[in-house]
């Protein structure tokens, strides 16, 4: 964890520029001949991306990925269920464009099911999403597309990419409720090149009325908000039914003093800000402070005590360079649910790990989830939380 | 088919013989009355169904009165194996590890039940072992169900010599002769099948209806009540312009099948002689028994279902496993059972044709094929290692 820290000169940014009007759209840098494949999830943002490539004459191919099973008697409403993959075809086959479903189970498993269990064995709090486009959508669909001879691959996400001075560049949805950049840091820089959004630059309510006036049978398919492969169900039952015993911790509730409040069975079940699901009773509230894996201790305190000054982020992935050209002054995100706020950023030797020092200390720094860096409306770069520091 | 488009997947379904199409849609406006009426509409359409009996009997090598149709080969499989379970004392079942899933969860779902079954294996290509099966009838198996040809591999099953040894030890033989139809001679009687299953639209009949051909002495009983149709094994209104296309097959079948079978052997040779040129290939199955429409292919280093989905949009129609509900693609149980590994499996794909295939274009389609696999692996190289 102690690297060396580089001395070197803050480079100068500016941490609230103003949104950036693009010189090139994603969909109009496209050659209209080029083939685009766009991944295809049966839901109204990825049906409109499909529609918008179709529409504008591009060689639009869909892909929809499955990626786990449900039961086929199962109801769910998040997306990738058979259900959203047969909305998905009738959508391609609207458009009249291929369309193709990829069966990536085994990868999806391995990498994203698997991963959030064990960041939830280990007392972190894993981002399934973030893990999922690192692994799955921009790395073996992203292959896959360029497989198929295409040029692109689009999806459905409220982020842009400009192309207008040189190497691309990775910036915010202009829906600032429906930004989904925070999810997308961990993109191989190499991939911005073959990648497009079109419904960067529009807001939530513009793609429903989009799909309305195209007649895309999802234009008005809900939301889906809960993690896909939990299902509308509780993510702590599904990460308990996915647990032996053995691979459980249990341990002791106590406070920062060392007083023990109570015991509880296993640190998969907490979360970082956590208040409710304690099971003590206190004369203030308690949030979740920190987890200690090594004996299962989660330490608890009053919601003052969740402050931390800035926190160390490993396996770090730049955007905007190969690595920082210098301590970063920029802005820093560290849940999706929230705003950058100001902050210092130093890496170590092999820019793999950062330091990020808050400009005003932040609640609730969550070890498993990605501190992502912005300048304005870019996105330079990110890692994953290891630790607060206070 | 798209005129730019080349079908290389006959053995999913083939396109339509002009035949068949122009019988039917005669008898969708001549053929109206219901086939177990008195009146003379209804006489007409008993007069379709039964031509179609004796046609599919003749192309068949087996008596009229032994063709029972039904809605498929898929319901014929079924109809055989429940039916021979309902009415035999303790009964036995085998099947091979390549059948068809009609034929292969029918036996699964058995083994649920608790009656005895067991699954005949395979070698890696594909290939059965006599002894196996003959050990396993001295302990008391009542049914075999063995498929005339496979459909992902093309092999070529040797229905006589399993039949011989079937009948020696008092069980019966069910074989699946769908993917065999139109490809192969298939002798019902000479070959000595107790029970045939068909379906005629891989060689270009009618989707949707089939046969079950029942040896003379035996019974085959109805999976479904409600009609006295087929004497009673098939109930339900007869689909009569489906039998008339059963017909025209069947009777194309009957006087083509020699030379469709010659034209396929010489297609398949400059073919696999195309595809030969390409690197690091493998072709797959039974090479020395495998239907002459088939060819089944690894390219090492590309994954099937890249190379399917790329070959799609270059206009060459493939196949590769088996798509479940969703559409997305499993290894096939075939390849598995033949003892590859899951990457290994995934590399499999099939092309396979017909008579009517342009044998200059399938030649073209060869080297296109190349092509885009030199691409696929090109790639693999470059895309961040």
């Amino acid at each position: 964890m102690a690297k060396q820290i580089q001395s070197v000169q803050p480079s100068a940014c500016s941490a609230d520029a103003r949104p950036e009007t693009l010189e090139s759209g994603d969909a109009i840098e496209a050659a209209v001949k080029d083939r685009v494949v766009v991944a295809m999830s049966g839901g109204v943002d990825s049906s409109v991306t499909a529609a918008i490539l179709a529409n504008r004459g591009h060689d639009a191919v869909g892909i929809s990925m499955r990626l786990y099973s449900t039961p086929q008697e199962s109801y769910t409403k998040s997306c990738c269920s058979p259900d959203d993959l047969f909305d998905a075809r009738a959508v391609a086959d609207s458009l009249a464009i291929p369309f193709y479903v990829a069966n990536y189970e085994e990868e999806f498993q391995k990498r994203v099911i698997s991963y959030f269990v064990e960041e939830y064995r280990r007392g972190r709090t894993p981002n399934p999403c973030v893990a999922c486009n690192d692994h799955l959508k921009f790395d073996i669909l992203l292959k896959r597309s360029l497989a198929l001879g295409a040029k692109y691959l689009a999806t459905g996400h409220f982020a842009r990419i400009d192309r207008s001075r040189g190497e691309p560049r990775l910036l915010r949805g202009l829906d600032r409720n429906k930004d989904q950049s925070y999810f997308l840091f961990g993109l191989p820089r190499k991939a911005l090149g073959r990648i497009l959004f079109p419904l960067g630059e529009m807001t939530k309510d513009e793609v429903r009325v989009h799909a309305r006036e195209m007649g895309l049978e999802t234009a008005e398919k809900p939301e889906s908000q809960e993690i896909c492969f939990v299902g509308g169900g509780d993510y702590k039952e599904f990460v308990a039914d996915l647990l032996s015993s053995e691979e459980t911790t249990p341990g002791q509730i106590v406070t920062d003093d060392g007083e023990v409040l109570g015991e509880h069975d296993g640190i998969h079940q907490f979360t970082v800000g956590q208040r409710r699901g304690l099971g003590i009773s206190y004369h203030e509230a308690l949030y979740v402070k920190a987890i200690r894996p090594e004996d299962g201790t989660v330490v608890v305190g009053g919601r003052d005590e969740l402050m931390s000054r800035g926190l160390v982020a490993e396996r770090c992935n730049w955007l905007s360079f190969d690595r920082p050209p210098g301590p970063l002054e920029c802005s820093v995100k560290i849940r999706y649910a929230g705003e950058p706020v100001p902050a210092l950023v130093t890496v170590g030797d092999d820019a793999d790990t950062a330091f990020v020092e808050f400009e005003t200390p932040q609640r609730a720094v969550t070890p498993g989830q990605a501190a992502v860096l912005y300048r304005g409306e870019e996105v330079l770069g990110g890692g994953w939380i290891e630790e607060a520091r206070s | 088919m798209n005129e730019q488009r080349l079908y290389l997947d006959w053995n999913a379904t083939a396109p339509m013989l002009d035949c068949v199409r122009e019988a039917m849609t005669e008898a969708f406006v001549e053929a109206v009355g219901n086939a177990s009426s008195v009146h003379r509409e209804g006489q007409r359409a008993r007069a379709v169904v039964e031509r179609a009996r004796r046609s599919v009997a003749n192309a068949i090598g087996a008596p009229a009165q032994a063709v029972v149709f039904t809605g498929g080969a898929t319901e014929s499989n079924n109809q055989v194996i429940y039916d021979h379970v309902e009415t035999t004392d303790d009964p036995f079942v085998i099947c091979t590890a390549v059948e068809h899933p009609s034929v292969l969860e029918v036996v699964e779902s058995l083994q649920h039940r608790g009656v005895r079954t067991e699954i005949w294996p395979v070698d890696e290509r594909g290939r059965l072992d006599l002894q196996w099966l003959e050990e396993r009838l001295d302990t008391g198996a009542t049914l075999v169900s063995a498929m005339w040809a496979n459909n992902e591999m093309g092999n070529i099953y040797e229905v006589g010599p399993i039949a011989e040894l079937v009948h020696q030890r008092g069980a019966v033989l069910h074989v699946d002769g769908t993917q065999a139809l139109g490809r192969i001679e298939l002798d019902f009687k000479e070959a000595g099948v107790d029970y045939l299953t068909l379906s005629f639209h891989k060689m270009g009949g009618p989707k949707g209806v089939g046969a079950t051909v029942v040896r003379e002495g035996l019974k085959v009983g109805a999976l479904l009540a409600g009609g006295h149709q087929e004497r009673g094994r098939r109930p339900g209104t007869e689909n009569v312009p489906a039998m008339a296309g059963l017909d025209a097959a069947a009777r194309q079948l009957t006087s083509e099948r020699e030379r469709w079978s010659e034209t396929l052997h010489q297609m398949k040779s400059s073919f696999v002689e195309t595809l030969s040129d390409i690197d690091n290939v493998e072709f797959r199955g039974d090479l020395d028994r495998q239907l002459p429409n088939t060819v089944n292919i690894a390219f090492e280093g590309v994954d099937g279902e890249d190379l399917l989905l790329a070959l799609d949009l270059e206009g060459i129609s493939a196949s590769s496993g088996s798509a479940c509900t969703a559409g997305s693609l499993e290894p096939s149980h075939v390849i598995l059972a033949m003892g590859y590994d899951q990457n290994r499996a995934r590399q499999s794909v099939r092309f396979s044709f017909g008579p009517s295939t342009d044998e200059e274009r399938l030649v073209e389609a060869g080297r296109r094929i190349g092509a885009v696999v030199e691409r696929l692996r090109a790639l693999k190289a470059d895309w961040r290692g």
